[in-house]
């Protein structure tokens, strides 16, 4: 027997699954702005093989943002077409992906709270959970980044600054999302599947 | 005053047979568990030793009629080995899971049933963190050879991937054994190096279990009631290899350490653990034995209370009583480099990593790996490159 669930619910999560968009938006634009300017996050990124592919999926049926490293440039993935990922976090719950992306909980938190599930090479989560810290300690107010983070890490420039830089990218259409669907990095069983849906 | 975690989780689901005979009931449980050909997996060296021969003598015993078995699985697990191990068992028509042997046949298992209960051809598609399904059920029985790594009742197995020389990590809770049984005849061979390395690796466990970001009431309780039984019996076990309660305690402390930290995970010093022994291979038990005592240090800034708490079950009253409560998380780190120290004495346990045959070309590599491993993440501490440089230069 389906569930009918109240209207006060279903308002609550269309406006949590919002508001996670918009976060997840501004997440990916930290980090693309953060890998330009920020010593830390570029070298992680840089660290990263060509076509390293992440998924951040606000539980199981809400937003995802997929994006991919190509060449020595981020892009961002649509989520709508793109299927396959070498690392994926998913968050157990739309509130528990809110917690996280509202500042209310760390990735260090998460985990412990069992908060996601992961897909893939827990080392390659770990070095974008280090690039997520690094755009948390610029995105949220110390107060919040004090109680969340483990370590707060220090800013190379205003917080402000790196507003400005994701305004600017939104409008100059820095963080458009790719039409195709793109090929992941490390599993070979996903590059199977990728390649005989492609035939 | 102790603070409840805001939420945790908490499941050590694994039925334990503990004490004389437990072999024998080995039969009734796969028979309650609706098993009936069995796949035994185990080492060349037990069979040769006659450790396994005494799991099949007990199965014969009981009318169990085994559908294979397998006893080439080398010292670290590996993805062609469970690959080939997962195709056997179908071939075989078996229909459930007999692990005998230490960390590495416990984790082959696990990644055979994995294999077999997902129903996929490449363990590489399911690789991650608590993103499997139970799937089809395959009944699972344990018995641990050694006291150290916890296999039998933790929800994590590691596996080698050849290819690409790295140890890859499944975390899942469909991964505890449905039956660990502990039975003094299968550790009692166990010789006095490896009896203290493996024991100082299940205190690894249980200490950082007491401290990670996830630990949880139920964790602390199995924590430091394994420091306890590690604390009276690891030394008269390394001693006299044949004390047979103390072999059984030390059987019960590694299986309670290693449901502890299945829960609450482990920290700093199984990271660096984890990389030494991928890029120096370094025995696991052995970079424990190191490691423990320089992890505590970099710890003791956010975890002095905590290490104070466990002088208690560590030392014993009388010195937990006689020394100022502010100096208790100290002392706890000092009982442990002088329990150290005493098996050192007593066996020859390495106490640096240049006993090990580490150098310091090494450290780079070990440092990069140490931060990527899992275990950083739950660390009360956070450590970045140069922090683990800075450990391993002390523990050289």
């Amino acid at each position: 027997m389906r569930i009918d669930i109240s209207g006060g619910k279903r308002w609550n999560n269309w406006a949590k699954r919002q508001l996670a968009k918009v976060v997840l938006y501004f997440l990916y634009g930290g980090i693309y702005e953060l890998y330009k300017r920020d010593g830390r996050v570029r070298k992680e990124i840089l660290g990263w093989p060509d076509g390293m592919t992440y998924c951040l999926s606000c539980g199981p049926q809400g937003p995802r943002l997929f994006f991919r490293k190509t060449g020595k440039q981020l892009q961002r993935l649509n989520p709508r077409v793109q299927r396959y990922y070498d690392t994926c976090i998913t968050f157990k719950s739309l509130e528990d992906a809110i917690l996280v992306l509202t500042g209310r909980m760390g990735i260090a938190g998460a985990y412990a709270a069992h908060a996601f599930t992961l897909h893939g090479d827990i080392g390659t989560a770990m070095e974008l959970t280090r690039c997520v810290d690094v755009v948390e300690s610029y995105l949220f107010p110390r107060v919040m980044t004090k109680r969340i983070l483990r370590q707060v890490a220090r800013k190379e420039f205003s917080a402000l600054r790196l507003y400005l830089w994701i305004l600017v990218g939104m409008v100059r259409g820095a963080y458009t999302e790719s039409r195709e669907e793109k090929k992941p990095f490390r599993i070979k069983s996903m590059h199977r599947k990728f390649e005989e849906e492609q035939q | 005053m102790r603070r409840l975690p805001d939420y945790y989780e908490f499941q050590s689901s694994a039925k334990v047979l503990s004490g004389k005979f437990a072999l024998e009931n080995i039969p009734q449980e796969l028979k309650n568990l609706g098993a009936e050909r069995p796949m035994v997996l185990s080492d060349g060296i037990l069979e040769k030793i006659g450790t396994l021969g005494m799991v099949l003598d007990a199965l014969g015993s009981g009318d169990i009629e085994i559908g294979g078995m397998d006893t080439d699985i080398p010292a670290d697990s590996s993805l062609t080995v469970v690959h080939r191990i997962a195709e056997e068992f179908r071939q075989k028509g078996c229909d459930s899971l007999v692990a005998v042997g230490g960390g590495s046949v416990i984790d082959t298992a696990k990644g055979v049933r994995m294999v077999l209960s997902q129903d996929v051809d490449d363990i590489l598609d399911i690789w991650g963190c608590e993103n499997l399904t139970r799937g089809k059920w395959i009944p699972f029985v344990a018995v641990p050879t050694t006291s150290g790594t916890g296999s039998e009742s933790t929800l994590v197995a590691v596996i080698k991937n050849e290819a690409r020389k790295l140890k890859m990590e499944f975390i899942s809770y469909f991964l505890q054994p449905d039956v660990a049984v502990l039975d003094p005849r299968m550790t009692e061979t166990l010789p006095p190096k490896t009896t203290a390395s493996t024991g100082m690796d299940a205190l690894c466990h249980a200490v950082e279990a007491y401290t990670c970001l996830q630990k949880n009431p139920l964790s602390d309780a199995y924590a430091t009631a394994a420091i306890q039984l590690i604390g009276e019996n690891l030394e008269t076990a390394v001693k006299n290899g044949k004390d047979k309660k103390a072999r059984m305690a030390m059987a019960n402390a590694s299986m309670m350490a290693g449901s502890a930290f299945s829960n609450s995970m482990v920290g700093i010093i199984h990271a660096i653990g984890h990389a030494l022994g991928g890029v120096c291979h370094v025995p696991h038990g052995d970079a424990m034995t190191i490691l423990l005592p320089h992890g505590m240090a970099y710890n003791y800034r956010l975890c002095g209370e905590l290490y104070g708490e466990l002088l208690l079950p560590l030392a014993g009253e009388e010195v937990f009583c006689s020394t100022p409560k502010g100096e208790r998380g100290k002392q706890a780190i000092r009982e442990v480099w002088a329990l150290r120290r005493r098996l050192h004495r007593l066996c020859g346990l390495p106490e640096r990593l240049r006993d090990c045959g580490v150098t310091r070309s090494d450290f780079q590599r070990v440092a990069e790996t140490a931060i990527n491993d899992g275990a950083m993440l739950v660390n009360p501490r956070p450590a970045e490159l140069e922090d683990v440089l800075i450990i391993l230069e002390r523990a050289y």
